[in-house]
């Protein structure tokens, strides 16, 4: 047995002269769902399509389930679940017509799975896909991803368009399925507190680089916010790799995000002989440290 | 591997596309008109006239010695083209040489014809219907069944769209009995009422033998006309004329062009070499007309870059031959860059009014525009398989346009 | 999994083949009708004169010529239209089937249908023709067809080709092409004008090749 589902070294991608990944790194090993965080805009997708063999990257390579992304076998995605974003689904046919024509294509199909998430969609059987609300469509992407039995399931964005409801319940679905089979997850989402749960392991993509590659209990523990009064601060703090992970300013008050501690934070401050008598911290909720680390903007 | 076979039909396709539209285009944008002059042969001054369209309006009329003339008077050079006009005009003389100058007299001792390679070679149904020879009528009327000739002849009845048995067998064996040899090679004849008399059809038969069949008060004439088979006769065109000179004439494989007479089907040959094999009579490329007035035959063979005439006198011996040149399609500046731009062209139209796809290449003259487009693929795109060179060696300017436009994907 | 593509494709076409086989009927009624008016206005000798001179038969069959251009232009925008609109085709190339293989079997299995209306205009002509008309005539009449059946094969494979081409300028490019192959096939104004068809088929037959090209274009996320 292979020790990573997913392999990814250097991936680096252009699309034209913008940059969209810088060299990206990402391990996923077998059993875990691991979750790609970010805005959107900042390289989810892209990854996913290189993942699946729809775009080629600039440089750097990608193995899934050992074979080489840009060429996977048939053989090989049979064990991949792909959830496309939007939950793209061939809307021309009804909930009955796209489960038998799946059913084809897979010899572990497992109708059950399916028809349940279906039955509780109280939808009938000839109801056509083009027809749903894009919450109802997510439950039969997912049905039949399910119904697949698939080692490795890619997601790509599943919260996309879906009423906070769905996404719990899409979310419900997927750990349960999940933990009781053994699969490997791979999934992106721009919002972090669905997948607290279910996630164990992260990476949180900003612009043009990997912001962290850790598990979220990590980031929660480790993350902090500190704040204090200095109207001088605007002047001598700026963001850097090391203590500064981001910074706010509103009139004297100032904000920082570090993984650092409040004594090493004050040093830092004592060096730059910037004032800080009041300084404190702050507690964040996950989402907060999302946004702390990713940025407002 | 089957990916780059794709890339490879979709340029082909391109490059077929672009053979068959962009060398007509080019022509098109860039192909001036030559205004060719237009022959004739004047009786009144036993030499050939011309004249030439300059643009604006304005024609030249002269005759090959340098003479102009102004309308009128080349008007009253050619009598037996502008009888009408002369006569509205008062200005057509009684006699020439001898010869009667009235209206009637012209117009009864004249007659035209032109064979074009789609004259020739042609779509057609082969369905014929034969003439009541003799009818009881003053015109000619239309048959009441059509027949086919192939293997066997078949008269058909339209309203029961089957064989009628009775009269099919009687033309067979009027056939047979005459020695025709199925199966039929040539029919000619023509299938109208609009015509003075009917002379029925002349047929080629398996041997080369050609058979005159009409049909004469209901029953079926069949003559073998004894012309030699050696003739290798290509194509026959029957006219009926009042003059009943010839039942018609033929080509033959070997660009020959013979009159069939009245005189017992002997045949008489019309002029079509020359001293210079360039302006000789080629059926598939040039066209011959041929003209016979009270006074001398005319014959025009016309190709390109050429009009060559022939004045014979009516007993068909040589009175005198003029050709007329002028820059030929393929020496034109336009065409001659042409053929260096582009390696080959393709058509679709021939001229035989059928479509059928040809090629047309420009030989050596090709190896400047491959040059080219092999050095401008060089200079744009570096970095390309090699069978996109070789595409465009052997394909040129149309391989670069494909090769450029469908970039390799790896 | 063949099965499963036809069970697909049929799910996109079953509407237009159904309404296709309706207008190939209409299409025969229509000759029918106009064959035997024709007949019956001119008296069955001036018919048949007329049909021979003056290609009355391909006016009255006009339809045939037409019906086979629409049906390929139809099929083709109704099976790959809804594949490429939001890039659903992605989903059909991550099934556990070979691009390759699914392409050519979807088009493949479109092309059965338009053949299977072509066969039926077919035979359905030959004996509309045959009852009225002698064996020349009818032979005539046939062969002339083929051209126009090959035009509306080769305009199913060459939109099928752009529409599965994600790129616009590329479309754009291969739409001029299409346009000048396409009418290669209409250009005969009288009967059996075509000398030589082998060639006009070659190029037919090549066309479903030029997919192969598009969707690796697509799989390869080319813009």
């Amino acid at each position: 047995m292979m020790e990573h589902v997913i392999e990814c070294q250097n991936l680096t991608h252009y699309y034209g002269d913008k940059l969209v990944l810088n060299n990206l790194d990402l391990k996923v090993e077998r059993g875990r769902i691991f979750g790609i965080l970010g805005k959107n805009g900042m390289g989810k997708t892209t990854t996913i399509n290189i993942l699946m063999g729809f775009l080629r990257p600039t440089s750097g390579k990608c193995l899934v389930l050992g074979e080489e992304s840009h060429k996977l076998s048939p053989e090989t995605r049979q064990k991949i679940g792909l959830l496309h974003e939007g939950h793209l689904a061939y809307d021309f046919m009804t909930i009955r017509q796209v489960e038998k024509f799946y059913s084809a294509f897979f010899p572990n199909w497992k109708p059950d799975y399916y028809w349940d998430l279906i039955g509780k969609l109280g939808l009938s059987d000839n109801h056509k896909i083009k027809n749903m609300s894009c919450g109802q469509r997510s439950q039969v992407v997912l049905g039949l991803i399910f119904a697949q039995d698939p080692e490795l399931l890619i997601l790509d964005d599943y919260s996309m368009g879906l009423d906070p409801g769905y996404r719990a319940l899409f979310i419900d679905y997927l750990q349960e399925y999940v933990r009781e089979k053994n699969k490997t997850v791979f999934l992106t989402s721009h919002i972090i507190q669905d997948v607290e749960k279910v996630v164990d392991d992260t990476i949180i993509m900003g612009h043009q680089k990997l912001l962290l590659n850790m598990p979220l209990a990590t980031l929660k523990k480790n993350f902090h916010r500190y704040e204090f009064r200095n109207a001088e601060a605007v002047r001598y703090l700026k963001i850097d790799d090391d203590f500064i992970t981001n910074l706010e300013f509103v009139s004297n008050k100032v904000t920082i995000y570090s993984f650092k501690s409040l004594r090493e934070i004050s040093a830092f401050l004592d060096a730059l002989k910037l004032t800080h008598d009041d300084i404190r911290e702050i507690p964040m909720s996950l989402e907060e440290a999302f946004i702390g680390l990713t940025g407002k903007y | 591997m089957l990916n780059k076979i794709s890339r490879y039909v979709i340029i082909l396709l391109i490059i077929f596309v672009a053979a068959l539209y962009l060398p007509d285009f080019y022509s098109m944008l860039f192909d001036k008109k030559v205004n060719t002059p237009r022959m004739d042969y004047s009786a009144v001054i036993d030499d050939f006239v011309y004249t030439l369209y300059q643009g604006m309006g304005q024609i030249e009329y002269r005759d090959i010695k340098g003479n102009e003339y102004s309308e009128r008077e080349y008007f009253a050079l050619l009598p037996f083209m502008y009888y009408a006009t002369l006569e509205k005009w008062q200005q057509l003389p009684p006699t020439l040489k001898g010869v009667e100058l009235s209206s009637k007299n012209i117009r009864e001792n004249t007659q035209v014809f032109r064979i074009q390679a789609k004259d020739i070679d042609f779509p057609f149904v082969p369905l014929y219907l034969m003439f009541e020879a003799e009818p009881d009528y003053a015109q000619l009327m239309i048959p009441e069944d059509l027949f086919r000739l192939g293997n066997k002849i078949e008269f058909i009845d339209p309203n029961t769209n089957s064989v009628i048995p009775e009269k099919s067998e009687r033309f067979q064996r009027a056939l047979q009995d005459a020695g025709f040899r199925f199966p039929a090679k040539i029919i000619a004849g023509n299938p109208t009422n609009r015509k003075p008399f009917d002379e029925g059809y002349f047929i080629g038969d398996a041997n080369g033998n050609v058979f005159h069949l009409k049909m004469i008060h209901d029953q079926p004439v069949c003559i073998k006309t004894g012309i030699d088979p050696a003739l290798d006769i290509r194509q026959i065109f029957v006219s009926e004329n009042l003059r009943r000179e010839f039942y018609g004439w033929f080509v033959t494989n070997d660009n020959r062009v013979f009159l069939i007479t009245y005189d017992d089907y002997k045949v008489r040959e019309l002029p079509t070499a020359g001293k210079d094999e360039k302006y000789d009579y080629n059926a598939d490329k040039t066209v011959y007309r041929f003209y016979t007035y009270p006074i001398n035959k005319h014959i025009f063979i016309s190709g390109d870059g050429f009009v060559r005439m022939i004045v014979i006198d009516n007993d068909f011996q040589a009175v005198a031959e003029h050709v007329e040149t002028w820059t030929p399609y393929d020496k034109r500046s336009a065409s001659v860059i042409k053929q260096f731009l582009f390696p080959f062209e393709l058509a679709t139209s021939t001229p035989t009014n059928f479509v059928k796809l040809q090629l047309h290449h420009f030989g050596w003259k090709a190896f400047a525009g491959i040059t080219a487009s092999l050095l401008a693929l060089f200079l744009f795109s570096r970095k390309r398989p090699w069978t996109d060179y070789v595409l465009v060696l052997l394909t040129g300017v149309f391989g670069l346009i494909g090769v450029l436009l469908i970039k390799p994907e790896d | 999994m063949l099965k499963a593509i036809l069970y697909k494709e049929w799910i996109k076409l079953r509407w237009a083949v159904i309404v296709i086989a309706g207008l190939s009927l209409l299409t025969l009624a229509y000759s029918i009708g106009m064959i035997n008016y024709y007949i019956e206005f001119q008296g069955a000798l001036n018919n048949w004169l007329y049909v021979i001179s003056k290609s009355l038969l391909l006016r009255n069959i006009v339809f045939v010529k037409y019906l086979p251009l629409i049906t390929g232009l139809t099929f083709a925008l109704l099976q790959f239209v809804p594949e490429m609109s939001r890039n659903r085709m992605r989903l059909s190339y991550h099934l556990p089937i070979s691009e390759k293989k699914l392409l050519l079997s979807s088009v493949g299995i479109g092309y059965a249908f338009l053949l299977a209306e072509i066969v039926f205009l077919f035979f359905g002509l030959w004996l509309v023709v045959a009852i009225n008309y002698p064996a020349e005539i009818v032979q005539k009449a046939l062969v002339s067809m083929v051209p126009w059946f090959l035009g509306g094969s080769a305009i199913y494979f060459l939109t099928s080709f752009i529409i599965l081409e994600p790129s616009w300028i590329y479309r754009i490019i291969y739409g001029i092409v299409s346009a000048g192959l396409v009418s290669l096939y209409f250009q005969a104004s009288t009967y059996d004008q075509y000398q030589s068809l082998w060639a006009f088929i070659l190029i037919v037959a090549l066309m479903p090749l030029t997919i192969l090209f598009a969707g690796h274009r697509f799989r390869r996320g080319t813009k």
